[in-house]
């Protein structure tokens, strides 16, 4: 007989979430979870839908306990599922709603459900799950842009949620509300909020958390808070102007705020930090394993890879091996060693670029550049690889004779998700390219420092936003 | 605000011109020419301006900075304000008429 695993750590009568302001103890969280799981349609394969968190961790509990692998694409929108059933006939989408309003759903886009939060009883035991069952299969975009997919064992996602826990300075391992402004189907918020509350004291949040005066108002109550977020949420939360009623940062401190998806300078966590009063942890993590590494932001240059995974720097590639996965993992970034089980970032490998948490190569979205109908040349870049403001996202220049750039993005925008979208993407008469029709990164640069000096020209004798006119600004 | 609620499609009102502004300001667009944005046409999807919850964040926050209101998930509403230049402008105003 195979092993199995409970499906959580907790005490029955824990608080474990709150839905609506009413607390959910772990007992009722559990019920909730079989009874949806006997209204699950046997398949092998579910791909959960639910916008509320509280609704997420249901359906995926229900999911487990129906012996159902879970897809967590990365694109939810109508096309990524399409593709998504193309790939998984099998698979059936289900639509779960509990804590918002009621979804409508065509009968051949999947199931909807719906129930009552809270209200199905209270389990009297803890359910276990078989440790081998594919519990999840997470997906991103390879080098090449096509998908890749990481299954996750029950026994990799149970024992890193516990461990990511255990390995928290104890004076952090305290009863707190989570309170987590990434979606529940990101691998981070997957295993932050939905699967680590499973194994520590934390009450999660369930309720509005994803713009800064909510996440304000979540972190402003009573009780100790832990914050999940990313550098794009701090970098908001801490330009949160005053309120009419001069509030600004919530006056409660979150006990701790934890950062992924991308690096945080030490100047964001600073300002972050000063402005919110919290203390700082930075996640480094891998689709196929998840979380791998911390560091302090504010003080620590090199991660702290995590004492349970094995690590092999070979030249500047990093191999994480698991004891809870059966595959050796080569990280997309580059390292440096820094010391024990440490080792620092360098930077991306090849063309890969990750933006807003998702990854893909320049290649693939010049290859759907490029295959526009009407678009002669084109190049994606990144305006930090050659010393312009770094905006978080890419840029691209486009030469076309029949298509404005309005045009351009709009087809882009069927080709590739919205996340890689060009900002900005600008019409040039043609690219510098050699006699061999390679791009020289020199006059790249040269190219698109002119532009950007232009650029600067006319934005200090034109600015866009001209506040003062007799509209939105006078109205008061 | 009644001009920002009766607009139809196509036209738009001083009001919705300087969101217009403020949109492709804040999230660097620099291709798009504030004046097409079409008041009632849907900004998040792909046929749109293909905007995502990450630009949602930094048109919510720059709204804060330049009018005083702050969005709210909290009201089931906020992917109807979100939706189209029209209701993001009509619910500033509101919010700003409601403040005093």
């Amino acid at each position: 007989m195979s092993e199995h695993l409970p499906l959580l750590r907790r005490d029955l009568a824990d608080p474990f979430a709150s839905v609506a302001g009413q607390p959910i103890d772990t007992a009722r969280f559990l019920a909730d979870a079989q009874a949806i799981a006997t209204r699950l349609p046997g398949c092998p394969q579910l791909i959960p839908v639910a916008e509320h968190r509280y609704d997420f961790q249901v359906l995926f509990a229900a999911a487990l306990l129906r012996g159902s692998t879970c897809l967590l694409p990365a694109r939810r929108d109508a096309r990524g599922l399409a593709t998504l059933a193309e790939e998984f006939p099998d698979a059936k989408a289900v639509h779960l709603t509990g804590a918002g309003t009621p979804v409508e759903v065509p009968s051949d886009a999947g199931l909807a459900l719906s129930y009552r939060p809270g209200n199905a009883g209270a389990a009297t035991a803890i359910p276990t799950v078989p440790a081998d069952q594919c519990a999840a299969i997470a997906f991103t975009s390879g080098s090449t842009g096509e998908s890749q997919r990481h299954a996750k064992s029950w026994a990799l996602l149970y024992h890193s949620a516990r461990l990511h826990w255990s390995q928290l300075p104890a004076h952090w391992q305290q009863p707190a509300r989570l309170v987590c402004t990434v979606p529940p189907w990101h691998m981070y918020g997957f295993e932050w909020s939905v699967l680590v509350p499973w194994h520590a004291p934390l009450t999660v949040y369930c309720g509005a958390d994803f713009y800064p005066d909510d996440v304000r108002r979540a972190v402003d109550a009573d009780g100790l808070t832990v914050l999940v977020a990313t550098p794009v949420h701090l970098k908001a939360l801490a330009r949160l102007p005053h309120r009419a009623d001069g509030v600004r940062a919530p006056a409660a401190k979150p006990l701790l705020t934890l950062s992924a998806t991308a690096p945080l300078t030490p100047e964001l966590g600073r300002t972050f930090s000063d402005t919110w009063g919290s203390e700082l942890l930075e996640i480094y993590g891998c689709s196929e394993i998840g979380s791998l590494a911390c560091r302090n932001p504010l003080n620590e240059e090199a991660f702290r890879f995590f004492p349970w995974l094995t690590s092999r720097l070979t030249g500047d590639r990093l191999q994480i091996t698991s004891p809870y996965l059966d595959d050796t993992v080569t990280l997309a970034d580059r390292f440096a060693a820094a010391g024990e089980r440490s080792f620092r970032l360098q930077g991306r490998t090849g063309d890969l670029v990750k933006v807003g948490g998702k990854r893909t190569s320049l290649g693939a979205l010049n290859a759907a550049l490029l295959a526009i109908d009407g678009v002669d040349d084109g190049i994606f870049y990144v305006p930090s690889h050659f010393d312009l403001p770094d905006t978080g996202r890419l840029a691209a220049l486009v030469v076309s004779r029949s298509l404005d750039p309005s045009d351009v993005r709009r087809r882009l925008a069927q080709r590739i998700e919205p996340a890689f979208l060009p900002r900005p993407l600008r019409r040039i008469g043609a690219l510098p390219r050699d006699p061999s029709s390679k791009l020289p990164a020199a006059a790249l640069r040269e190219l698109l420092h002119r532009l950007q000096r232009a650029d600067d020209r006319s934005s200090s004798t034109a600015p866009r936003v001209e506040p003062g006119r007799p509209s939105l600004h006078g109205g008061q | 605000m009644e001009n920002a609620q009766s607009a139809a499609s196509g036209q738009q009102t001083e009001e919705q011109a300087e969101m217009a502004r403020l949109i492709v300001d804040v999230l660097n667009l620099e291709d798009v020419d504030p004046t097409t944005i079409d008041p009632s046409v849907i900004m998040f999807q792909d046929e749109g301006l293909g905007l995502d919850s990450i630009d949602a964040l930094e048109i919510a926050v720059a709204i804060a900075e330049n009018y005083g209101v702050h969005i709210s998930a909290e009201d089931e509403a906020t992917k109807e304000i979100f939706a189209t230049l029209g209701n993001l402008t009509a619910h500033v105003r509101s919010e700003m008429n409601t403040r005093g």
